[in-house]
């Protein structure tokens, strides 16, 4: 019984760690229509801000994580100002703007290796400690909390995007973008909300992943394989169902890494994100568009 | 006109012909990606050397030239770098690899070419072998995994022992020869997987490892997955003897409070702490077990080439007899392979942020 409540446990925290990556990625796909993989950068970044001011200056934990949230906010402001805007004018294809953020995640990657160096960063707020005994498995408080903070994400990007006014026009944005531009939206106004937000996004899981883990300034390329695979399971451009897709994720990943040799664990969810390219790419919650060819 | 000045601005090009003669060292290391830090440990080791030959004025007068190229212990990378470092640059001699399957790619191009080179830090058995001008500073890994065996049975009487061990060609290969000596001195192995270095956790392979009632865990792993492993098995109250390999020997491992109380296997080498804190001063690099070992490499080669010129063939030669007393070991001899002689252990305990050695054989 323990045991299937630890996997239980192991599959929620880890989902958990996938949503807060995929929930960001996939709000600005939502209006940019394309993949952002520099999302990882900034989420390593904003956790590496937060080393600097809290591990290194020792300024106070909280100033230090705000600071880290506004600068993955501007951080996404810049890449969309100085290489997205740009190649969008000069109608780039969505290939193109693939490549472009590749690029950008090298760099910034290699930029964190250059000013940080490579050795392993702990943040060093919380204490180890033996987790929480549930009937024999273990879960620790800061795993309660990424859990909580993961679902109080869905719940306020499902308020953010069907209440307020500028989820409206994200959506609309999301949904035909000329049609928006005629009833006076702005599409480039729009798509630059969506990188500060997703990547405020970002910011905020920099700051939940940095605590959970230890920093590396490689670690941005295997999450964003993952919240890829979480946003392609629930649905691309759904961003509440990248979320679902995110615990479907961790769940899926962690109780068949108890039937088959750890070593199967990425591919585990390389065969999930397969079977949904092939079988229902549209993802769990996203829309069958005549144009998804 | 145009043609006068040209020859005037060619013949004023030349002059940089004769400028001094050096010592071309090639270095080899991986300086970005997931061995960088291994890769920058060598080289503020090979720097510090560099630095103290040529401020006392070369070798027989001759300073030495470093030209340093990133691997990335990436196979590909490594021929690319093998190529430049050896028909670019011609370089006299080479030091570093880190990654097995790096040198692997790169070391058959450096025997052909007859460049005498100096591992400081890849321990596949095979490597060196039938390649007379490669040579290591490096405990291979059958050294390591058949007295981390005996150290096992003999000395500790573990009779059931779980494995978890990263999945590349230094995990498998320490993990192969430990569980054949084990399992020939009559231990059994309960348990037994690999896991990825982009691993983004490990509580289910813990949780296994839970479930085999192991009397000690073999964890051959490099420190992201060491540390990750470390604080997991905390969170997750498993508390069994865990030993490690020397990859883990770094100051943020030693310094990080998952650390203490795990043990190192580690081949009897020194990594002096008033050294440690020379290169400190000297250099930006952070430092670790790699760091002594590029030392040594370069005053390997200073000691030898000052007595045999720039001279491949010798170089080989000298240095397949040569005994010398580095900081890493205080007696650096080699094999009829280029392998070192020494195959000695320690285990030490990481305790109040440093190292006790609680055994040596």
């Amino acid at each position: 019984m323990s045991i299937i409540i630890q996997l239980l446990f192991n599959g929620l925290i880890a989902g958990a760690i996938y949503a807060l990556i995929a929930s960001g990625f996939s709000l600005i796909y939502s209006t940019n229509k394309f993949i952002h993989f520099a999302h990882g950068a900034t989420i390593v970044f904003s956790a590496y801000i937060l080393y600097f001011f809290f591990t290194v200056l020792g300024i106070n934990f909280w100033f230090s994580a705000i600071v880290a949230i506004a600068f993955g906010c501007f951080l996404g402001y810049l890449m969309n100002l100085i290489v997205y805007k740009q190649l969008s004018k000069k109608n780039a294809s969505k290939l193109t703007l693939l490549i472009a953020s590749l690029g950008l995640f090298i760099f910034l990657e290699s930029l964190i290796l250059l000013i940080f160096g490579a050795s392993v960063k702990t943040i060093g707020l919380i204490r180890i400690e033996r987790g929480i005994d549930f009937f024999g498995a273990f879960i620790t408080p800061l795993q309660i909390n990424i859990f909580f903070i993961s679902l109080l994400l869905l719940f306020f990007l499902f308020f953010f995007m069907k209440k307020t006014k500028l989820g409206k026009a994200m959506r609309a944005v999301s949904d035909n973008k000329n049609v928006a531009e005629i009833i006076g939206i702005s599409h480039q106004k729009i798509v630059a909300w969506s990188f500060v937000i997703g990547s405020g996004l970002a910011g905020v899981a920099g700051i939940l992943i940095s605590l959970e883990q230890n920093l590396e300034p490689i670690m941005g390329t295997n999450m964003m394989i993952k919240g890829f695979t979480a946003v392609i399971v629930g649905g691309i451009g759904s961003v509440h169902g990248a979320i679902l897709g995110a615990f479907l994720l961790g769940l899926v990943e962690n109780i068949g890494a108890w039937f088959l040799p750890t070593g199967y664990k990425d591919a585990i969810s390389f065969i999930i994100l397969f079977g949904f390219l092939l079988f229902r790419p549209q993802g769990l919650l996203g829309v069958k568009r005549a144009d998804d060819k | 006109m145009i043609l006068a000045i040209i020859m005037v601005f060619l013949w004023g090009a030349n002059f940089p012909l004769e400028k001094e003669e050096t010592i071309k060292i090639g270095i080899s290391y991986p300086l970005t990606g997931f061995a960088a830090s291994y890769g920058n440990g060598g080289l503020a080791g090979v720097e510090y050397a560099v630095n103290e030959i040529n401020l006392a004025g070369g070798i027989d007068g001759k300073l030495i030239e470093l030209i340093v190229e990133d691997d990335q212990c990436d196979p590909t990378e490594s021929v690319r770098v093998a190529n430049k470092l050896i028909n670019i640059d011609m370089v006299d001699v080479l030091v570093g690899q880190m990654c097995s399957g790096a040198a692997e790619a790169m070391l058959p191009m450096v025997q052909e070419s007859g460049t005498p080179m100096i591992l400081t830090g890849t321990s596949k058995p095979e490597l060196v072998i039938g390649k007379d001008y490669v040579f290591r500073i490096y405990l291979n890994d059958n050294k390591i995994g058949e007295q981390t065996a005996k150290y096992f049975y003999s000395e500790k009487n573990y009779e059931n022992v779980a494995i978890i061990l990263e999945n590349n060609a230094w995990g498998v290969g320490i993990r192969n020869v430990f569980v054949d000596k084990f399992s020939e001195l009559g231990g059994n192995i309960v348990f037994d997987e690999a896991i990825e270095s982009s691993t983004q956790d490990m509580r289910t392979v813990l949780l296994k490892l839970q479930q085999a009632n192991a009397d000690a865990l073999f964890f051959p792993v490099y420190k992201e997955n060491f540390l990750k492993g470390a604080k997991e098995m905390i969170e997750l109250g498993i508390d069994i003897p865990v030993y490690t390999g020397d990859s883990v020997y770094t100051q943020e491992v030693l310094s990080s409070e998952v650390s203490q109380g795990k043990r190192i296997i580690i081949g009897k080498l020194n990594l002096p702490e008033e050294f440690e804190q020379r290169v400190k001063e000297f250099s930006n690099r952070e430092t670790n077990i790699i760091t002594p070992m590029g030392y040594d490499a370069i005053n390997l080669f200073a000691e030898v080439i000052s007595k045999t010129g720039l001279n491949k063939e010798q170089i080989k030669n000298e240095l397949s007899k040569i005994s010398y007393e580095g900081v890493t070991y205080p007696l650096i001899e080699f094999d009829s392979e280029g392998d070192l002689k020494e195959s000695q252990i320690d285990v030490k305990e990481i305790r109040d942020k440093t190292t006790v050695i609680i055994y040596s054989n």
